[in-house]
């Protein structure tokens, strides 16, 4: 089984009872709705007939951000899906943008839907002949809106939501109501094809500019996909049915685009001969309305009907989910307290609900509609940028420490062409809508000032590392071994390691248990946490009892990320060495995506890897693999320390290839090793932990390093081999020899990796002032 | 060629794009999905 320790889900799930089809059903009557009902006319009026091919390369671009959705839902499917991703792998800043532009544009999509529904509530009573009141400083269709923003604010408190059979029937209305304007418009055109083709010509009026305002304008009813993820708690085998759920509701999605755009163009036949792309530009919201007046029957009923029920229930999804974000973001403490008051009665968040109700009503009084779009849309598209930079974060760091039921091809490529082509729509809109923009980016703006003036400090207060148990048995020495462990299988290996080491140093052995904290749960609730280190405490107390010359202490810590704890203790604990556990790597030599690689790229200490495959009770003796190519000398002090503290003889081990005549040689070279490990100027005097006689050295001919080295071990022996010396290259940690070893040898291995600083170079030491910085403020104590 | 077989043609490749990608991903969720190594921690 695969480690998932970074987003497990550790509070309270919520039922999986969701089929393939039931999501999938969910993510297509997100998507076919309140966008295409309300949007479709102003589009059009964009782009002229190319509307049709601006949809369909809409389709294009969503699929490959959506390809970032399904593989990270399909690894991490946990409600809050973007705003969680975007946490969990580009920190604190980030997340507070991502949380604050989620609320934004969830709350903007609302005031548009609040708008259409005024607009469709206005045409309708209309169209029935209803008269209709003049009324002061907004039009009807506005106070309208607000009407409805207030009506669902209120069964919002109430805690009433769309659920099961109801949203299937709304899906069902509107589905239906699509496909009636599609067929009566296919009807339509196939009467006259010729006069329809001809309301085709010209195609691209607006030139291809506006293909690409409309594809910003319309990237609203695409990202319906996303509501699939946020659900991904409830799903039934989420790891496929996500991704499978995103790509079918897109395959179903996209054609229903096109043939509406098609129809709309081809079918309409406006009075005096103006060209149809104006006419339902001129329409706006109404747009589909009106088309549907020219060629079927009851036409603008059927559509403002299903435009109704469209808007009335994404106006309800969306005050939902953007009262969430701010809830979610006040219980992270990014946003004041307040916002995670809940109502006594009715257990909802009311003040959050105030709030994103506020940001509507503002809204929808004060921005014209095809403005509120473009501002909703430039949200969503910042957001899914964060979210395609957080995709390569997370696999670069990850790796495939996640289990996929998805993983997109051709990554990075992927996120990266997403993240260029929302730019660019984001960058088009622009020109369409500077008001939008303007709202979205002094939205961005206040969100800064908010988080550098409280949220940054409350973020990092919640990231800060903190201990949660101690145990402290002795008295303490001047210098520790940090022997930091996760799984009890391992425990004996490591810290038996870490033991043998201290004894012969006079150091004292601590043992650290790390309780990592998901993003998305408070550290407070973390800290309850701390009984899960109770089995590797106890194997820790068995330990201890055996063991008497060596003082065992027990800390367990929680934090965000595992390997800043591991930092944070080391430098509480004076500990110039860590010796943690590692399960090895199948490709060629990395580490990437561990805790051991965390650890080895930021530990400025020396670092023993284990890997464990059973210490034996008594080891009688230690294997150094030595050559001059990987640290030779290091090694053979690693193995002389660790031998003395198990008490163990010493074998230097050596391979050359078969028949280079090369054994005398290095047998000599051995020789010299041992020798200057009694040199008078050994400082360390490393030599004097173990009797002379007890190091032996061997040349064995091969061509085979690997396999030799394995041959000629017993078992109840440790193999002690050193890191490569480029071990700070990402992809290269330990070396591909030393990897092939770890994880082909019989025995318990220990890799060296004794801690060099490296060349200073200017950013460098800029990193090292920036890490200087965030220790100095660590609340660690 | 005029504007309007531009238009269409664009959109008929576009409609192929996405059905093509969108399909092909699809089946890598349904295929069997790639051999991923066991690099739990043990630490």
């Amino acid at each position: 089984m695969k480690d998932r320790p970074a987003l497990e889900p550790q509070e309270t799930t919520l039922a999986r009872s969701l089929s393939e089809f039931d999501i999938t059903m969910i993510g297509v009557g997100a998507m076919i709705g309140a966008g295409i009902f309300v949007l479709i006319g102003i589009a059009a009026g964009a782009s002229g007939p190319a509307v049709m091919l601006a949809l369909v390369l809409n389709g294009v671009v969503t699929l490959f951000t959506a390809m970032v959705y399904a593989e990270l839902g399909s690894a991490i499917p946990e409600a809050g899906g973007g705003y969680l991703w975007v946490k969990s792998a580009l920190g604190p800043s980030q997340s507070f943008l991502a949380g604050w532009m989620s609320w934004f544009s969830h709350a903007v999509a609302g005031a548009l839907y609040a708008q259409g529904f005024g607009s469709f509530m206005q045409e309708l009573l209309h169209q029935v002949g209803l008269s209709l009141p003049e009324v002061p400083v907004i039009g009807l269709d506005r106070w309208i809106g607000v009407a409805i923003v207030v009506v669902f604010l209120g069964i919002n408190l109430r805690g009433a939501s769309e659920t099961g059979l109801a949203g299937n029937i709304i899906t069902l209305a509107k589905v239906s109501v699509i496909g009636l304007f599609i067929a009566f418009g296919i009807a339509a055109i196939a009467g006259s094809p010729a006069e329809s083709f001809d309301r085709f010509d010209p195609m691209f009026p607006e030139g291809f500019g506006g293909v690409l305002v409309a594809m910003g304008i319309t990237f609203i009813a695409f990202e319906g996909y996303e509501i699939i993820v946020q659900a991904g708690e409830e799903v039934k085998e989420p790891s496929k049915t996500i991704p499978k759920a995103i790509f079918k509701s897109l395959i179903i999605v996209i054609p229903i685009y096109g043939l509406v755009a098609f129809t709309a163009i081809g079918a309409v036949a406006p009075e005096g001969g103006q060209p149809t792309w104006q006419f339902l530009g001129e329409a706006k919201e109404l747009g589909l309305a009106e088309a549907a007046a020219r060629f079927m029957p009851a036409g603008t009923i059927i559509i403002l009907v299903g435009g109704l029920l469209s808007t009335i229930s994404a106006l309800n999804a969306t005050t939902y989910s953007s009262t969430r974000v701010s809830f979610a973001m006040g219980r992270d403490g990014t946003l004041p307290s307040a916002f995670e008051k809940v109502h006594d009665r009715f257990k909802t968040p009311y003040v959050a609900l105030a709030a994103t109700g506020v940001l509507i009503i503002a809204m929808v009084i004060s921005v014209p509609i095809e403005d509120v779009a473009a501002a909703a849309d430039v949200m969503f598209l910042l957001l899914f940028l964060q979210v395609n930079y957080a995709v390569i974060k997370i696999r670069g760091e990850m790796g495939d420490r996640i289990d996929y039921g998805y993983r997109m091809p051709w990554f990075p490529a992927i996120p990266i062409i997403g993240i260029a082509s929302n730019t660019g729509l984001a960058i088009y809109l622009f020109f369409y809508s500077p008001l939008g923009w303007a709202a979205a980016a002094g939205w961005i703006v206040v969100g800064l000032l908010v988080f550098y003036a409280y949220a940054r400090g409350r973020a990092e207060e919640d990231a800060a590392p903190q201990i949660t148990f101690e145990r402290k048995r002795g008295t303490r020495a001047e210098e520790t071994i940090l022997a930091p462990v996760a799984n009890p299988d391992h425990v004996e290996a490591v810290v038996g390691v870490a033991i043998a080491l201290a004894r012969q140093r006079d150091a004292e052995v601590v043992v650290l248990n790390v309780i990592q904290v998901p993003p998305q749960v408070p550290m407070s609730a973390g800290r309850a946490r701390t009984s899960e280190a109770e089995p590797v405490i106890e194997v820790v107390e068995e330990i201890s009892e055996r063991v008497e010359d060596v003082t065992l202490n027990t800390v367990v810590g929680i934090g965000r990320r595992i390997s800043s704890v591991i930092s944070e203790v080391a430098e509480r604990e004076n500990s110039h060495t860590i010796v943690i556990g590692w399960h090895g790597h199948a490709h060629e030599g990395r580490v990437r995506g561990s805790v051991a690689q965390e650890v080895l790229l930021g530990a400025e200490r020396d670092v023993l890897l284990v890997r464990d495959r059973g210490l034996p009770s008594r080891v009688d003796r230690v294997t150094a693999a030595v050559s001059p190519g990987i640290r030779g000398p290091d090694t053979t002090r690693t193995g002389v320390r660790l031998a003395a503290g198990f008490d163990a003889d010493l074998r230097l081990l050596n391979v050359v290839a078969a028949g280079s005549g090369h054994a005398e040689e290095m047998e000599a070279w051995l020789e010299d090793v041992r020798d200057d490990l009694f040199a008078d100027e050994d400082e360390d005097q490393t030599g004097q932990r173990l009797r002379r006689h007890r190091i032996s050295t061997e040349v064995i001919e091969s061509d085979d390093f690997v396999r030799a080295v394995r041959d000629a071990t017993d078992e109840p022996e440790l193999l002690v081999v050193g890191a490569a010396r480029d071990w700070y290259r990402r992809d290269n940690l330990v070396g591909k020899v030393v990897d092939d070893l770890t994880n082909r040898a019989d025995n318990t291995v220990v890799v060296a990796r004794p801690y060099e600083p490296r060349p200073v170079t200017w950013w460098r030491q800029l990193l090292a002032l920036l890490r200087g910085r965030r220790r100095d403020r660590s609340r660690l104590s | 060629m005029s504007g309007a077989a531009i238009g269409f043609v664009a959109t008929i490749v576009a409609a192929v794009t996405f059905f093509v990608l969108a399909l092909l991903q699809l089946r890598r969720v349904t295929g069997a999905s790639e051999p991923i190594d066991d690099d739990a921690d043990g630490s």
